[in-house]
């Protein structure tokens, strides 16, 4: 991160940059000139490696040689020559476009600004109720049935058999019938997701807020609600949406605002919109944090009653359990 | 480029009204040869007498304008004192007077340069904002 941090620095320094690199949309890098030295030649390779998973590159110093091995390609430079792998080619200037193909790194280039993705997207693999999509990097998708057939969404810039896709493109689609995506399983380098048949019953699912551990907010069938419960000082939050899903989140923020303003009034609460860490987007999850053990005995009839959903799942035990999140 | 832009305009900023509690926005001049985004961060922590923020001093580490986006880089080390109300408040603060100040459609806020991150340990800042969603206070209060 250090890294990173002295490339924003560098960034700071300029006014007007021709070119400027990004991952995924994070700036890492931008120049006042298309060339680039062999200095940031070594910071972008280092940057582009560590957000993107790829082993990490070698660097060669030895009195004037130096080289980059990365991606199984060799790049040197003689202190003022750049020494190309295929058939010793020499180029006096390198830019940064050329010093990304020579690398074999994908990019697009939306005016000036160069943006390579911030996940590749190895497999995706259906069987049965189950998709299961292997990645390197920091993978943003999302995932929907619309008409029985199972979309995999982007929400940022992902490689995919050959291919970039811009946030909010449908990169695979397969027909799943009537099924719904239930629970969406995410470890390193691969996210299982789990089919539901349709039709499951509407609940309220309670959940105590844990700052450190949110495994327990799961995908909802589409009109539940999920509650997570704190308690402080009384307020209702819900997300807002973000331009990163393209719209994808608007029919969810309807469902949490109307149920949390009725439930912030019905408390004495005040209502707001904000992102809090755990709630994840384009979920109808509300944050409740509660005043009064009086208040958390009345919640499940209140929700009952503001909702209109009978079944409620309460994996909340006591207000004295719930976290405090103070004033 | 952007830079000559921002040195044309006003700011808006917004505070707390002491007794009403209610949020308020205060215009300001940009003094020749201030940037705006500085000004706008260092007004937001030296509210006028009557007006409250909850903005730290010398939070501003950087800006960028890509089109019609604008990346705000904020120091972590002097917002992680804050308490959950105040981190919220800061947030809707920083939003709301940017998009008062800007017509930018987006806003990204970085800490530390870093965006998969909190602002200090509950707001969530992973994610774009949106000038649909934060043109107003987001703050609807109700009270018995």
């Amino acid at each position: 991160m250090k890294r990173l941090l002295l490339l924003f620095i560098l960034l700071c320094s300029a006014v007007y940059f021709p070119i400027v690199l990004s991952i995924g949309g994070e700036i890492v890098y931008s120049s006042t000139s298309v060339f680039i030295s062999y200095i940031e030649a070594e910071k972008i390779v280092d940057v582009i490696s560590f957000f993107l998973e790829y082993p990490a590159p070698k660097f060669v110093k030895n009195e004037d040689y130096h080289a980059i091995i990365f991606n199984d390609r060799i790049l040197g430079y003689d202190g003022k020559d750049y020494i190309l792998q295929d058939g010793n080619v020499i180029k006096d200037k390198l830019s940064v476009k050329e010093f990304l193909d020579y690398f074999y790194i994908p990019y697009i280039q939306l005016k000036d600004v160069i943006i390579i993705p911030s996940s590749f997207i190895e497999s995706i693999e259906p069987a049965g109720v189950t998709l299961t999509v292997n990645y390197l990097g920091i993978p943003k998708l999302y995932y929907r049935v619309r008409d029985g057939v199972l979309e995999v969404i982007t929400i940022g810039y992902t490689f995919y058999a050959g291919d970039i896709y811009k946030p909010g493109e449908v990169l695979f689609r397969t027909k799943v019938g009537n099924f719904e995506v239930g629970k969406i399983f995410e470890e390193r380098g691969k996210d299982i997701v789990k089919l539901i048949k349709k039709g499951e019953e509407k609940k309220i699912v309670l959940i105590p807020y844990n700052p450190n551990n949110f495994s327990l907010i799961k995908p909802l069938p589409f009109e539940s609600v999920g509650v997570v419960v704190g308690r402080g000082k009384g307020v209702v939050i819900v997300r807002p949406t973000t331009p990163d899903l393209r719209g994808l989140d608007k029919e969810f923020l309807s469902i949490s605002k109307d149920i949390g303003e009725k439930l912030a009034k019905a408390l004495g609460y005040n209502f707001e919109i904000c992102p809090i860490k755990g709630i994840p987007p384009a979920s109808s999850y509300i944050l409740v944090v509660l005043e009064s053990p009086n208040d958390y005995k009345k919640l499940p009839g209140l929700l009952r009653r503001l909702s209109g959903i009978e079944k409620i799942v309460d994996f909340t035990t006591s207000y004295d359990q719930l976290f405090n999140f103070g004033y | 480029m952007i830079s000559f832009l921002i040195l044309a305009i006003d700011i808006k900023v917004v505070y707390i009204d002491e007794f009403t509690g209610n949020p308020v926005v205060k215009p300001y001049k940009v003094p020749d040869g201030k940037k705006a985004v500085e000004y706008l961060f260092e007004k937001l922590s030296s509210p006028p007498k009557m007006y409250k923020t909850f903005v730290p001093e010398d939070i501003f580490r950087a800006a960028y304008f890509l089109d019609d986006t604008l990346v705000i880089d904020l120091k972590g080390k002097n917002l992680k004192k804050l308490n959950f109300l105040e981190e919220r408040m800061v947030l809707y603060q920083i939003l709301i007077s940017l998009f008062r100040t800007f017509s930018v459609s987006t806003v990204y806020l970085l800490v530390d340069g870093r965006s998969e991150t909190t602002l200090s340990n509950f707001v969530d800042i992973s994610y774009a904002f949106s000038r649909e969603d934060w043109q107003t206070w987001p703050v609807e209060v109700n009270q018995f």
